[in-house]
């Protein structure tokens, strides 16, 4: 093996230990993981926090309005918050300095939608966006090693493209088109539920191209499909909003494999009517054994089997983040709760945002 | 404090209070269905009835006052539909309803351009209701019609030289009336969803659900003003007012599609009569009374001055006074959403918010 080859793996292996162990953890449990989410706190500000799963917050930074997603950058200790939709901005924090880097703009006629993702080597950055003349998704490209300058920007293949996820392979991009039109001079209003078409559509991070696209079938085209997650073999579990009839019970979970069909899965009836049409988030286990979906306006948390059987429900008050933990699930709420399994709840004075990501 | 009596009272409340307290919110609900939302449909419904008539004598007898007269009968229907459009609930949202009544807003004007390359090519399955409700629903309702009646080309209505042109606003007549039949008869169901609040409902599982959905109503109603008709058209001064972005602006039909939009919100607001329910629970209805007041100066500022919104708005005092009532609209939307709604013991999850 060449000296340098293998320099370069123990190099990436030792990165991979940091951003494993990182230093901002250091006060606490070295094994202990450390979540990103944003927060509102008791007089209304916004920003975004790092959370462990005792409820100690050990870094909170304001944001100019509500944020959404965050994600951690590989082999770094910076990490991206993302702007709720239809924000405008995206702060760069550094988690070991415990300060800001830098906030990237969205460019002229486009608008974030909340969430992104990092590629393996953490060198660029993608965020689903909004072309908003064009009226269609797109995914922005930022040079994470320049400052996070855009480079340019592959289309989402659908409109309203919300949550963006890379897959483990390192080579694909997951982005759940949510289908909904909106412009950001009408911020509430969704402009096409007559014409929604929403997706799942797999992505070549490389060259953009479209590999493979999964639709809910044409009596369940107003489910708009929003968050998603993957387990480490790749199958890719979806959260979804229901936008149709309000008298109707649709599915709002969905499994796919690669290459595979969009696998549409219901929990029994009564827990079905509870979910309330709305999904939050979603996140798989460690193992990937099992997954977890969340149904804020139920004040449910929800459990899934990786053959898409239900596997039980706990009630959480607005609950919606969630991120693996241990060998299940941690989940967070707006009433400012953090559940990791095995523990007792932990409240404390911050609202807690829709999304937690583990950020090492 | 009135938000924390109201908070100690239900800590105290006895399980007989609770389900008091359910009905009475319930009253409520059953009061703005009954008085304000159905009547407002029936309207509706009877102003639709009338157009299908006047527009086919237009195509019969094609003149100068025949158009005048469909010209009258599409304005009647336009306002009775401004009375109610706010309502975004029930059987407004089943079938795409809404979107076919009213494609808007349409920043890119795909309606327009839809609409004019439907009449180039003469579709012919554009001049019968049935498959007209079939098409995009861009090209089938009011915006369509208003386009069809009064845009360029409408003034060969008046001699017959454009039978198509005038069989085309027959269908999108017929296809606005069953529309407003279906959503007329969707809420006189009694077995009405937001009525019937339980455990098997999947849309509203509690009297509080139904209520905060009659009041999200009213706050969405004001948003729509301020934010969506009047914001976009002002701008951020006078000099960059965009007057064509002003709705339903050929018919003319701009400030009374205001003005009805108010009376409509004014109606669906003494319907709820929040303040008696407020009284009941001992809350201090000073909110109620603030939006009331407000409400009544935009609707005075509005009926001030009858020059088309259009016009109004490039010059200072007229930009001024729809710059007022846009600002009074988002001053009463954060009076219901900050405080009515706390007033009344609802909360929205800072999780449940729409599309996140």
């Amino acid at each position: 093996m060449a000296p340098g080859l293998l320099t370069r793996r123990a190099a990436l292996g030792l990165l991979s230990c940091l951003a494993a162990r990182p230093a901002f953890a250091s006060d606490g449990d070295a094994e202990e993981p450390v979540y990103l989410s944003a927060y509102r706190d008791a007089g209304g500000g916004f920003g975004v926090a790092v959370l462990h799963a005792d409820g100690r917050v050990s870094l909170r930074l304001p944001l100019p309005a509500r944020g959404h997603g965050a994600v951690a950058r590989p082999f770094s200790s910076q990490a991206v918050a993302i702007a709720r939709r239809p924000g405008t901005f995206a702060l760069v924090f550094d988690l070991a300095r415990a300060s800001w880097v830098r906030m990237v703009h969205a460019a002229p006629g486009r608008h974030f939608y909340g969430h992104g993702a990092f590629s393996p080597d953490g060198r660029l950055f993608y965020a689903t966006e909004n072309d908003i003349d064009g009226e269609r998704g797109v995914i922005g490209l930022y040079d994470a090693a320049d400052g996070f300058r855009r480079v340019g920007e592959h289309e989402s293949y659908g409109i309203g493209p919300h949550e963006l996820i890379l897959m483990p392979d390192g080579a694909t991009l997951a982005v759940a088109n949510g289908g909904i039109l909106t412009h950001p001079d009408f911020p509430r209003l969704k402009l096409n539920l007559a014409e929604m078409r929403p997706s799942i559509a797999f992505i070549d991070r490389r060259t953009g191209g479209l590999i493979g696209q999964v639709r809910p079938p044409e009596e369940l085209r107003q489910l708009s499909l929003r968050h998603l997650a993957a387990s480490r073999a790749g199958t890719v579990a979806l959260a979804a909003q229901w936008e149709g009839s309000e008298s109707a019970v649709p599915p709002l979970v969905g499994l796919v494999d690669p290459g595979g069909p969009l696998r549409l899965v219901s929990a029994p009836a009564e827990v079905q009517v509870a979910m309330r049409h709305y999904c939050g988030a979603v996140a798989f286990t460690h193992a990937g054994d099992r997954f977890a979906v969340s149904a804020p306006r139920g004040d449910l948390i929800t459990y899934w089997t990786m053959e898409g059987r239900f596997g039980g429900s706990e009630r959480l008050t607005d609950g919606c983040g969630l991120a693996p933990h241990g060998e299940g699930t941690i989940a967070t709420s707006g009433e400012g709760v953090l559940r990791a399994p095995g523990r007792e709840p932990v409240k404390g004075p911050l609202a807690w945002d829709n999304h937690l990501t583990l950020a090492g | 404090m009135t938000v924390l009596r109201a908070a100690i009272l239900a800590v105290l409340m006895p399980a007989t209070a609770w389900a008091q307290a359910a009905e009475e919110t319930m009253g409520v609900v059953e009061t703005v269905i009954e008085q304000a939302v159905r009547p407002g449909f029936d309207a509706y419904g009877a102003r639709t009835a009338a157009l299908v008539p006047a527009v086919e004598a237009l195509c019969e007898t094609p003149g100068a006052e025949s158009l005048a007269e469909a010209r009258e009968a599409f304005s009647g229907a336009l306002a009775a539909w401004s009375a109610v459009e706010f309502v975004r609930l029930g059987p407004v949202l089943e079938e795409n309803r809404l979107e076919r009544t009213l494609f808007w807003p349409d920043p890119k004007g795909t309606g327009l351009k839809q609409v004019q390359a439907l009449l180039a090519e003469e579709d012919r399955t554009a001049t019968d209701a049935g498959s007209l409700a079939g098409k995009s629903v861009a090209v089938q309702g009011l915006g369509a019609l208003e386009f069809v009646l009064f845009g360029s080309g409408s003034e060969t209505l008046t001699t017959g030289a454009a039978p198509f042109r005038c069989a085309y606003a027959s269908a999108i007549a017929q296809n606005l009336n069953a529309i407003a039949a279906d959503m007329a008869a969707g809420w006189a169901a009694e077995d009405l969803p937001i009525l019937r609040p339980g455990a098997g409902n999947p849309a509203y599982q509690s009297a509080d659900e139904s209520l905060q959905d009659i009041v999200q109503v009213l706050s969405t109603g004001f948003e729509l003003i301020g934010d969506h008709k009047l914001r976009p058209v002002l701008g951020e001064t006078v000099e960059k007012a965009r007057p064509r972005r002003a709705v339903f602006r050929r018919s003319g039909m701009t400030r009374a599609v205001l003005a009805a939009n108010l009376e409509g919100l004014k109606a669906f607001w003494d319907a709820a009569d929040f303040a008696t329910l407020l009284a009941e629970r001992g809350v201090d209805d000073r909110t109620v009374r603030s939006v009331e007041f407000e409400l009544g100066n935009a609707m005075r500022t509005l009926s001030s001055d009858d020059t088309l919104v259009e016009q109004a708005v490039a010059a200072e005092e007229g930009w001024g006074r729809y710059n007022l009532i846009a600002i009074t609209m988002a001053s009463i939307r954060r009076s219901i959403e900050g405080r009515l709604m706390a007033e009344l013991g609802l909360t929205l999850g800072f999780n449940s918010l729409d599309g996140d």
